[in-house]
């Protein structure tokens, strides 16, 4: 962000943040009382203080979290609470327990508001956030029951919520998974990494309730965390925040809070809600209902949109009416008042009994929250001191399972686009050409694309679908949707200028026409784009494991696609006499961009054995199938070893070491007259068991070769 | 008159590819009730269970989770033990259906049974189906006995013909179903009009026709429900049979609707197609030497 355009700061003297924080205070420790009376003894409810609609109508309780062990009996750990300074003081809008989002918003906030006004920052003695950050991160530390490594569970990449995530575990030193990351084995849960399974002890989530285990909540809630609630109720795993939290968000508790206080703290509430009336009391709706202008309205399936009744339309007023009168119980009114400043403050009980609020926070306006102090500032940064000595190391770390899968896709989208961009340029020139009708090498050229029949009878049309249309299978375009999809899923771990780079070969601007001459530029901007990719993987990246994985997808997919191409070009039916085999071996050469080479090595005259020579086993040659097995038997080597380890060679080993011989072996001239194709076709098989041994070695501990979900009925 | 019930079934998947891999958990384990008492049970998964994990859920239900990590293509549980199943206590005398419904929301317990949830929607379908029963005034007993019969004679029974997860207002469209959909459209019927009213899981003991033996594994799982007349009095009907639950019904597991106790449900990785058997056998046992 920068710093020029960050908004003045909303500063708090020392004298009413006390109040205020006591108050915060009081809100967190009130949740954490609630949330063990409601999944624990219900107190509240036996003794006839909250309705039975509070537990048992609430969309968002957990029968699954009843009794659920929390760590410390602490099930709420972390809270956000939306603040709204109003004529007559603060009142309490919201409190979010499930993903209490916005700390990653509160720090960048900070940086922006401090780097602005560095002066005025400093001479105001505002007190630091890392402090609190360093709390949180210990607290999660100590809900390691046995031992493991602490992780944050993100949400998914495509959600807006996950740059957010990956700064916030980046800023607190914590491994980001994703639910696919995470494997439940023995009732305790694992992180699915290159090296094996990892041990997780806890796990800060930033996802709600119903997404931690598709089992027994939410059947689509991904396949990694089958299990999560019997390894939460073994004891074998902390989170942070317990679930169920989300119940509490229900704001049909709103009415009671002053009560619930009473009852639970024995302490007068310091921080009031906004007036609320639960529309099920139908007395006290009818007040809401004579002027309903006056009111917002929540429903309790969406707990965080507010309805305002005046700014609807009369016609969405009466729809809102007759749906609530309808259905009363399930909905709550709260007064609608005007208010200076909504601001979101953050709180957090931790293991020791303690709890703390943060001093800061930010307004819904992207205001950062001074708290200023009386005392002197302690400096303290998460963030390591400059001089602190760092040792040097050459150790890439470990790899998600997931991270390396999404690196090797890279790979291979990117090795996939460049062969395809080269194929449909080698058909786009010879339409482009008049005498294309002559040319023995089209209909070839045609089956490479994947086109049927109906493309070898109008390879204009062909040409075009392969090019532009991105729901055709295995065409250029598919695959250039493909590589924007996965962009944001690598975007953490590869350079900017490679991601610059991908943007540009993502949103490249359509041709102005779709004949072979217009598409013929717009081709060769992708083969340069793609190059100038491969350039920053080749010259920003690390040789560690993202690189390597990126490395073994583009490989792999170049042999297979390699092997592909010739298997197309060179089928019998389309090379007829002398004529045919010199069109194909051209076509070949030129596709597989090899024309340079060989023209230096034997001048014009062209010929089937040596051009496949070139193309197959070439070592030399950086787009023969060669030179991917001899890079990957290189790549092969650095990759961390498995239980077969102590054996000479791994079964991956083997596999790669075979290939390599057999195309170091081949004899190009005896092939081109008998055998090519079985030849093609053995070593395609070669290349597709070497990737599978891969995949399953590094990539998907547990391969899942699809899941069901079986139900068993009853009759 | 108390029967006592020997209790064997046993679930069977066959798949026809390597499974890896799967979780499950299961609502299998009867538990005790006050006209049953389980004297044995038994459990047991082929594959064993890498682990096991018995818990009581909210509504006293013996839930048991477990996981098979190795590879297999047939996958069994076998379950049932030995219960002592007596008839229901029957309120001779319950109140109007409309004081019951008013004490609900006050009654914990009860409380649990009395929102509408997944698998037992209540809509406006349900709702003027129901009405009819509820004449003012009408003890909740006959009220419900009433609207059992309605059911059944209203539905066919027809298996194959919906599938779990079809809402009470499908149900009643249709005019047909099996045990667990007449369970749910009486269920979400009595809730309709504010009386908790509970999904029952269990087994029914059959009879073979007279002077024929009786085959083995013809006895079934089962579904009804249990209808809070106020206090601790559950009426227990089946709509599917038109009839009082009896000491021929041993008891599994009870809940909201059938997603609180589905008997065995699971994740699985890999597997493709399965074939799914089920056997039951229900047989009654002499009295047992005291």
């Amino acid at each position: 962000m920068n710093g020029s355009t960050a908004k003045p700061p909303i500063v708090i003297q020392p004298d009413e943040w006390s109040g205020l924080a006591a108050a915060i205070v009081q809100r967190a420790r009130l949740m954490q009382a609630l949330y063990a009376d409601l999944y624990g003894a219900q107190t509240l409810w036996h003794r006839q203080i909250l309705d039975a609609s509070l537990l048992y109508s609430n969309p968002a309780f957990l029968q699954e979290a009843w009794q659920l062990p929390a760590p410390g009996g602490i099930g709420i750990n972390l809270a956000a609470f939306d603040v709204r300074k109003m004529a007559g003081g603060y009142r309490l809008a919201a409190e979010r327990l499930q993903v209490p989002r916005g700390l990653w918003r509160t720090l960048e906030l900070r940086l922006a508001a401090s780097r602005a006004n560095p002066e005025s920052f400093r001479a105001q003695k505002v007190q630091r956030l890392a402090h609190f950050f360093k709390r949180l991160r210990d607290n999660l530390d100590r809900l390691v029951p046995h031992a493991g490594a602490s992780v944050l569970l993100a949400a998914e990449a495509q959600t807006p919520e996950r740059a957010e995530d990956a700064a916030l575990s980046d800023y607190l030193s914590l491994p980001l998974v994703e639910n696919d990351d995470l494997a439940v084995r023995d009732m305790r849960v694992y992180m699915k990494t290159l090296r094996g399974l990892r041990p997780v002890g806890a796990i800060f989530r930033r996802v709600e309730d119903v997404m931690c285990d598709p089992l027994e909540l939410r059947v689509d809630s991904g396949e990694g965390a089958v299990g999560m609630i019997s390894a939460l109720r073994a004891g074998n795993v902390g989170m942070m925040n317990a679930l169920g939290a989300g119940a509490l968000e229900n704001p049909a508790f709103k009415p009671h809070f002053a009560r619930i206080c009473h009852e639970l703290l024995g302490e007068e509430l310091l921080l009031e809600d906004e007036r609320a009336i639960a529309l099920g009391d139908a007395q006290a709706a009818e007040a809401v209902f004579d002027e309903p202008e006056q009111w917002e309205f929540v429903q309790f399936d969406h707990p965080g949109r507010r309805i305002v009744y005046g700014a609807l339309t009369p016609t969405a007023q009466l729809a809102l009416m007759r749906e609530m009168l309808a259905a009363p119980a399930k909905y709550v009114a709260i007064e609608h008042r005007a208010y200076e400043k909504e601001i979101c403050f953050f709180a957090l009980n931790t293991l020791a009994g303690e709890t703390i609020a943060m001093p800061g926070g930010y307004t819904a306006d992207g205001e950062d929250v001074w708290v200023v102090s009386e005392g002197e500032v302690k400096e303290f940064s998460l963030l390591a001191a400059a001089d602190e000595p760092i040792v040097p190391t050459r150790a890439g770390g470990d790899l998600p399972s997931r991270a390396a899968a999404n690196l090797a896709a890279l790979g291979r989208l990117l090795a996939n686009t460049d062969l395809n961009a080269r194929l449909a340029r080698g058909l786009a020139r010879r339409l482009a050409d008049e005498d294309w009708i002559e040319r023995s090498e089209i209909p070839a050229l045609v089956q490479a694309l994947g086109s049927d029949a109906s493309g070898l009878a109008d390879p204009f049309a062909a040409l075009r679908a392969f090019t532009l249309r991105g729901d055709y299978r295995g065409s250029l375009a598919e695959g250039i949707a493909a590589l924007a999809r996965i962009v944001p899923a690598v975007r953490d771990r590869i350079s900017g200028d490679l991601v610059a780079a991908l943007a540009r070969l993502t949103h490249l601007a359509e041709p102005d026409g779709d004949d072979p001459v217009a598409l013929l530029p717009y081709l060769a901007q992708i083969g340069s784009l793609v190059a100038e990719a491969y350039g920053h993987c080749a010259s920003s990246m690390t040789r560690g494991y993202e690189w390597r994985f990126l490395e073994i997808g583009r490989r792999l997919d170049t042999a297979a696609s390699t092997l592909k191409l010739m298997r197309n070009l060179l089928a019998r039916q389309f090379r007829n006499g002398r004529d045919g085999e010199t069109a194909a071996a051209a076509a070949l050469l030129e596709v597989g961009d090899g024309r340079l080479t060989y023209r230096r090595r034997y001048g014009s005259r062209i010929q089937l054995a040596p051009a496949v020579d070139l193309l197959l086993c070439d070592e030399s040659n950086p787009r023969s199938v060669a030179y991917q097995i001899a890079a990957l038997r290189q790549l092969s080597h650095r990759l961390p070893q498995h239980a077969d380890a102590d054996a000479l060679f791994s079964p991956l080993d083997r596999a790669i070491i075979r290939l390599l011989a057999d195309l170091r072996l081949a004899d190009c001239t005896a092939l081109c007259t008998d055998g090519l194709d079985g030849f093609l076709d053995v070593q395609a098989q070669s290349v597709a068991a070497a990737d599978e041994l891969i995949s399953r070695a590094y990539l998907d501990h547990a391969p899942r070769p699809g899941v069901v979900h079986a139900l068993v009925t009853e009759v | 008159m108390t029967k006592l019930l020997a209790i064997d079934h046993e679930t069977t998947y066959e798949y026809e590819a390597d499974v890896l891999c799967s979780s499950h958990l299961a609502h299998l384990c009867g538990r005790d009730t006050p006209r049953q008492r389980w004297l044995q049970r038994r459990f047991a998964a082929v594959p064993e269970p890498a682990a096991l994990q018995n818990r009581i859920d909210i509504f006293g239900n013996t839930a048991t989770a477990f996981a098979v990590e190795c590879a297999y293509r047939r996958f069994s549980v076998t379950c049932g033990g030995l219960a002592e199943v007596g008839e229901q206590h029957l309120p001779d005398a319950t109140p109007p259906w409309e004081e019951v419904a008013a004490a609900a929301p006050h009654d914990l317990e009860a409380a649990k049974y009395l929102f509408e949830s997944p698998f037992a929607p209540v809509d406006a379908t349900v709702r003027g189906y129901a009405r009819e029963s509820f004449a003012p005034g009408r003890a909740v007993r006959e009220t419900a006995e009433e609207l059992m019969h309605r059911i059944h004679a209203d539905c066919r029974y027809a298996p194959g013909t919906t599938r779990i997860g079809d809402p009470p207002a499908a149900i009643l469209r249709m005019r047909q179903g099996v045990c667990q959909d007449f369970a749910h459209v009486m269920v979400a019927a009595m809730r309709a009009f504010g009386i908790p009213c509970r999904y029952v899981s269990g087994y029914l003991r059959t009879y073979p026709p007279p002077g024929m033996p009786k085959l083995v594994g013809c006895d079934a799982t089962h579904a009804w429900c249990a209808v809070w007349c106020g206090g601790d009095a559950w009426l227990e009907l089946d709509p599917t049979n038109d009839r009082l639950a009896d000491s021929d019904y041993p008891v599994l597991a009870w809940g909201r609707d059938f997603g609180d106790v589905s008997p065995l449900k699971g994740v699985i990785s890999g597997g493709g197609k399965s074939l799914l058997k089920v056997a039951v056998n229900v047989n009654e046992r002499e009295e047992k030497n005291e």
